[in-house]
């Protein structure tokens, strides 16, 4: 009997050996299992056997029936299988292909760097004010303390519209603007662009500062040091030194200028502010009297800080406007 | 002002630790920029001994050399005939030697004979302003010692900056003080003994009120001759180069004391009177520098009585200066109205270490220890012997009493100080102390104008008693405070430029008018300009920002840049007014790392981003099309809030592109940042359909010149009160159509706030808006379905 399976096996064998797709196992499955397929002839014969040998034969058939059966149906199980693999690979996409980029526009670094310190005056209740770029002279200097054959001044070159009207050269203009609008006690910044005629490698005709001014009865030069310690702390981090050195400015006295140490490792100081006790002259020009008010006052330049911070060698770059330099902040 | 630490020696016991006195300077507020070695580049140059001199081959006016260094002999030529077997000169051996300007020695052949060093002279030593042969030192010394040695050139300075308010501070003998009072220290002061009295009076008249006091002397029978080594040396060193012993004197004299002084040839004054009077616009001078001054009138000025012959304070004249010739000499001690002589300097732009300190205030009362000083040296250095003499002080100046007190003092240094540490620090500066109340009367020498009120006082505690010393707080007391809200619509505009892919560009306000004349004309506009700019390239307040960002873009495209979107927040300045935009610029590809999205940046991208701009500020523009200079014809409009021009948009137009050498379409847009900000909407809720709502499409042909867009969408809007939007969902413009006809998609949104709208009333309404519109002149419905 096992011959006549394995006979039966044989001669089948060339059908379902190269099953490649479903349609090869269709294919076998009509010239093996169909109506007129190679067992149903092999049934048909069934008739010519001998009646002894009629009922193994028919064994053998059926044995061998079932065990194409599972043949085919493993392989159709197989090809399905492959298929729907195919089909999710098809399907997928490579992730690892970057991704279709939106561009999102940035704040120039001058900006970043003035709402940071926006940012951490607002917490200690100071309030942004601003004033004009083209001011009087008065202003300018004659109102702090700077009268116009004053030596002080050769510390500003000064772009003129006329005899009466400058670029300013600081944002300190703004500190006497808003005492003469309001009283006292005040907690003022005001950030903005000013103007020096110095132009080479390390300055710039037009850069930003930030002014900052605080009046009250009793506000001190120990005020002074700690609201100044705090804001460079919080911008530039904890870590840095900061000095406090006696200097000169008409409007201030006393007047400092306060340094920081230098970044990574190297000694030495970095002159970053200059600020001071707002001097009585300037108080008395706005109708305040000294007696009464005292208070701060500081300007910082911007450009300064952010190259400290973020390590820009060439001050340049502000006014170049490279889009690849835009892209780094 | 350069301070030698060595001279500084002179009057005080100084540390002798340089990083630390210059801290102690920097940290009392003469901030030490610099520790410098001025001879540092004088390298190399030892003594050596002439041992042949012969003529030169070759060469009449040359003499061949040999030198002996004690190790070594060395060949030379040199043009000195003066130079003779025995001498001792500085010598620098080729390949080592450096001058004090850092030039290298180097070996060379003059006419035929190698040279295998140099001889040198004061000039090249650095001790000299000018030398006509080489050294010869008559001292003893010893042969192959390096001259920096023997001369004492291996000496410290200090370059310091030195604040406006502080002109005493600009000598030795002032500095002096300054280390006096910080180290606690005494410090000594040149005393002379040198008699003025019972001489000759000197003719001087002063007619100027500014001139405060004026002090003459008169010595006769001087020999003007070259100065001392040890004098050339410290004035080398303060970077002041040597010319004559009277010469070097007078500034000798101001780099110790601090009192600038002039010395004028007696005999080169027409009958030896001095006559001090303001200048008479148009008269001349020429001064010693060479150069020819004309007044402008006003300016101080010392003359014969008919001519000048010296500006006050700032420089002396050419002919009355003191030369080799000068047998008399006549020496002023001034003080002068330092506003008037800064005047003067400015006016003339003439700056000198006279002026300098002059218009910061020179103390009158110094000047007999000055005179005194002048007559020691030159008596000694230049022979000569007093003849005259004259003092004319018609300004005194006065010690001035400053009441401090005592609690506003501790308010200012958050602290109660001592009595005895506050008129301690007050003493070791030199002023006098009287308690008086609750604090002081405190008298301060005339050498410190400075101190003028109590708050100046509190600055010389502060900075003796250290500012690191004072205390330091951590709060200030609370204040209500307001917020600024047009500053932070700024900032919140700015975000949102940026969100829509714009990065922010901060050009400068001064821009070229020759850009400016492709948008404006010039000639009518009222934009202030700058009467001393750097060039006139930025010499016009910005009238407009797209000046700024065109040159920010055009450098950016010629980087390589593929797109480039770039925003400005900034002032534009007109007549009397200052008005911020914000402005956008787009050129190149919209996103260009977005591969599905190959779109190059158009007019209506950039007016796209201008709506969304406007609109995530919550207010409404409209767009008028117009012909702006500077844009392409029919590509820019102006843009309109509430009936009011605030802005405008369009394209650059090919003539402004091509001056900029930009090969790719430029789109613009800029709107007034406080009338978006004024006129903004207050933000409500709304209420909105709950109900479904349907959309229907709506394809036409519309030709350029007969109707607008605006019209359409208008009348869509309009047509039915179920609308509740209309969107253009599609714009076809190119190939086959005409290019005068554009084909747009709207998308129409129905709906109601009651119910849910039946396919009838839908169609009915969208049915009669398609018959309006194909109705309409310039427009054709296209037919689908």
């Amino acid at each position: 009997m096992k011959n006549i399976r394995d006979m039966l096996m044989e001669s089948i064998k060339e059908r379902i050996k190269k099953l490649e797709s479903l349609e090869d196992v269709e294919k076998a499955r009509v010239s093996i299992l169909g109506k007129k397929g190679f067992l149903k002839e092999q049934f048909k014969k069934m008739k010519d056997i001998p009646p002894e040998e009629r009922a193994e034969f028919g064994k053998a058939l059926n044995l061998v029936k079932e065990e194409v059966e599972r043949i085919l149906s493993s392989k159709i199980e197989e090809f399905k299988a492959s298929q729907k693999k195919n089909e999710a690979l098809e399907k997928s996409v490579d992730l690892t292909i970057p991704g279709a980029k939106r561009s999102i526009g940035r704040l120039h670094l001058i900006t970043q760097m003035i709402q940071e310190c926006v940012e951490v005056f607002e917490r200690m209740g100071f309030e942004v004010v601003e004033g004009p770029e083209i001011e009087n002279t008065y202003y300018n200097f004659e109102a702090l303390n700077t009268p116009q054959w004053h030596p002080a001044r050769d510390l500003h070159d000064t772009f003129y519209i006329d005899e009466n009207k400058l670029l300013r050269t600081h944002t300190s203009p703004v500190q006497i603007r808003t005492m003469e609008l309001r009283r006292p006690p005040l907690r003022v910044i005001s950030p903005g662009r000013v103007y020096r005629k110095d132009y080479d490698a390390s300055h710039l005709p037009a850069f930003f500062q930030i002014e900052g001014l605080a009046i009250d009865k009793d506000i001190s030069i120990a005020d002074l040091k700690g609201t100044l310690e705090n804001v460079i702390k919080s911008v530039l981090g904890e870590d840095k030194k900061v000095r406090f050195r006696p200097h000169y400015f008409p409007f201030t006295e006393p007047s400092v200028e306060v340094d920081i140490s230098f970044p990574e490792g190297k000694s030495g100081w970095l002159e970053l502010l200059g600020a001071g006790m707002v001097h009585p002259n300037v108080l008395r020009n706005v109708g305040l009297d000294p007696n009464e008010w005292q208070g701060f006052a500081f300007g910082m330049g911007i450009e300064r800080l952010a190259m400290l911070k973020y390590g820009v060698d060439d001050i340049r770059e502000f006014p170049r406007n490279s889009l690849n330099f835009l892209k780094l902040f | 002002m350069k301070l030698n630490v060595q001279w500084l020696k002179d009057y005080i016991d100084a540390n002798d630790d340089i990083e630390k006195l210059a801290d102690e300077l920097t940290m009392s507020g003469s901030e030490v920029e610099e520790i410098e070695k001025p001879f540092e580049k004088l390298q190399g140059v030892v003594w050596a001994r002439v041992v042949n001199v012969k003529k030169h081959p070759n060469a009449d006016k040359l003499n061949v050399c040999v030198l002996n260094t004690g190790e070594k002999e060395y060949i030379t030529v040199t043009s000195d005939l003066n130079v003779m077997e025995g001498d001792v000169v500085p010598f620098g051996p080729a390949g080592k030697a450096s001058t004090a300007d850092g030039k290298k020695i180097e070996a060379t052949e003059l006419r035929g004979v190698k040279t295998e060093g140099m001889m040198f002279s004061l000039e090249e030593l650095g001790l000299e302003a000018h030398s006509d042969g080489v050294f010869r030192f008559k001292e003893r010394v010893k042969i192959g010692e390096d001259v920096k040695k023997t001369l004492g050139l291996d000496l410290t300075t200090f370059e310091l900056e030195i604040t406006p308010n502080r002109p005493d501070c600009l000598s030795h003998v002032g500095l002096a003080r300054e280390v006096s009072t910080v180290e606690k220290k005494p410090f000594k002061i040149p005393s002379p003994s040198v008699n003025l009295a019972n001489k000759e009076e000197i003719d001087v008249e002063i007619e100027s009120s500014g001139c405060w006091r004026y002090m003459a002397v008169r010595i006769d029978s001087v020999k003007v001759q070259s100065s001392p080594l040890w004098l050339k040396r410290r004035l080398a060193s303060v970077g002041l180069r040597s010319i004559n012993n009277i010469a070097d004197i007078t500034n000798y004299v101001m780099m110790e004391l601090g009192h600038p002084v002039h010395a004028f040839d007696y005999d080169k004054i027409p009958n030896g009177k001095l006559v001090i009077r303001d200048a008479k616009k148009g008269e001349k001078l020429l001064a010693l520098n060479s150069k020819e001054y004309e007044f402008e009138g006003g300016e101080i000025l010392i003359t014969d009585g008919e001519n000048p012959l010296a500006i006050a304070g700032v420089i002396g004249g050419k002919e009355s200066g003191v030369s080799l010739e000068t047998t008399r000499v006549l020496l002023e001690i001034a003080t002068f109205d330092p506003v008037k002589v800064r005047k003067a300097s400015k006016k003339l732009n003439i700056s000198t270490d006279a002026s300098f300190r002059f218009e910061r205030g020179v103390d009158a009362n110094d000047a007999e220890l000055v005179a005194k000083r002048l007559v020691e040296l030159i008596t000694s250095l230049a022979r000569g012997y007093v003849v005259g003499f004259k003092d004319l002080y018609p300004h005194e100046m006065n010690e001035r009493s400053v009441y401090l007190q005592k609690r506003k003092l501790d308010s200012y240094v958050a602290y109660t100080t001592k009595e005895e540490e506050v008129e301690d620090c007050f003493t070791r500066l030199g002023f006098k102390t009287e308690k008086e109340g609750d604090g002081w009367n405190v008298t301060v020498p005339t050498f410190r104008r400075d101190i003028m009120q109590d708050v100046d006082l509190i600055e010389e505690f502060a900075r003796i008693h250290g500012l690191e010393n004072l205390p330091q707080t951590r709060s200030l007391p609370f204040i209500f405070s307001k917020k600024n809200e047009w500053w932070n619509f700024k900032v919140k505009a700015k975000m949102a430029a940026a969100a829509l892919g714009y990065y922010e560009a901060v050009t400068y306000p001064f821009v070229d008018p020759k850009i400016v004349e492709r948008f404006y004309d010039v000639a009518t506009l009222k934009s202030p300009k700058l009467i001393n700019a750097l060039s006139p390239e930025m010499s016009l307040m910005r009238p407009d920002l797209v000046i700024g960002l065109l040159e920010a873009s055009a450098y950016n495209l010629k980087h390589q840049q593929k797109a480039v979107r770039l925003f400005e927040v900034g002032k534009i300045f007109e007549e009397e007014k200052e008005r911020e935009m914000i402005a956008f610029i787009s050129a190149g590809r919209l996103n260009e790392e977005d591969y599905t999205d190959k779109r190059n940046s158009e007019i209506l991208n950039v007016k796209g981003d201008v709506e969304a701009f406007v609109d995530a500020l919550h207010a409404k523009v409209d767009f008028s099309q117009k012909n702006i200079k500077g844009f392409e014809d029919g590509r820019s409009a102006e843009i309109i809030l509430n009936g009011k021009v605030i802005g405008k948009i369009g394209e650059i137009s090919r003539e402004v592109l091509e001056s900029l050498d930009v090969k790719v379409p430029i789109h613009y847009a800029d709107v007034d940042l406080k009338s978006i900000y004024d006129e903004r909407k207050s933000v409500r809720y709304k209420r909105y359909s709950q109900y479904p709502s349907s959309f229907k499409d709506l394809s036409m042909f519309v030709e350029k010149g007969r109707i607008k867009a605006e019209e359409i969408l208008k009348i869509a809007k309009n047509s039915s009160p179920y609308v509740s939007d209309v969107k253009v969902s599609d714009l076809y413009r190119g190939k086959h159509i005409p290019k005068s006809v554009y084909s747009i998609t709207i998308t129409i949104t129905y709906n109601s706030m009651e119910k849910t709208l039946s396919e009838d009333e839908i169609n009915e309404a969208f049915t009669t808006l398609m018959e309006t519109l194909d109705s309409l002149e310039g427009v054709t419905v296209r037919k689908v379905q």
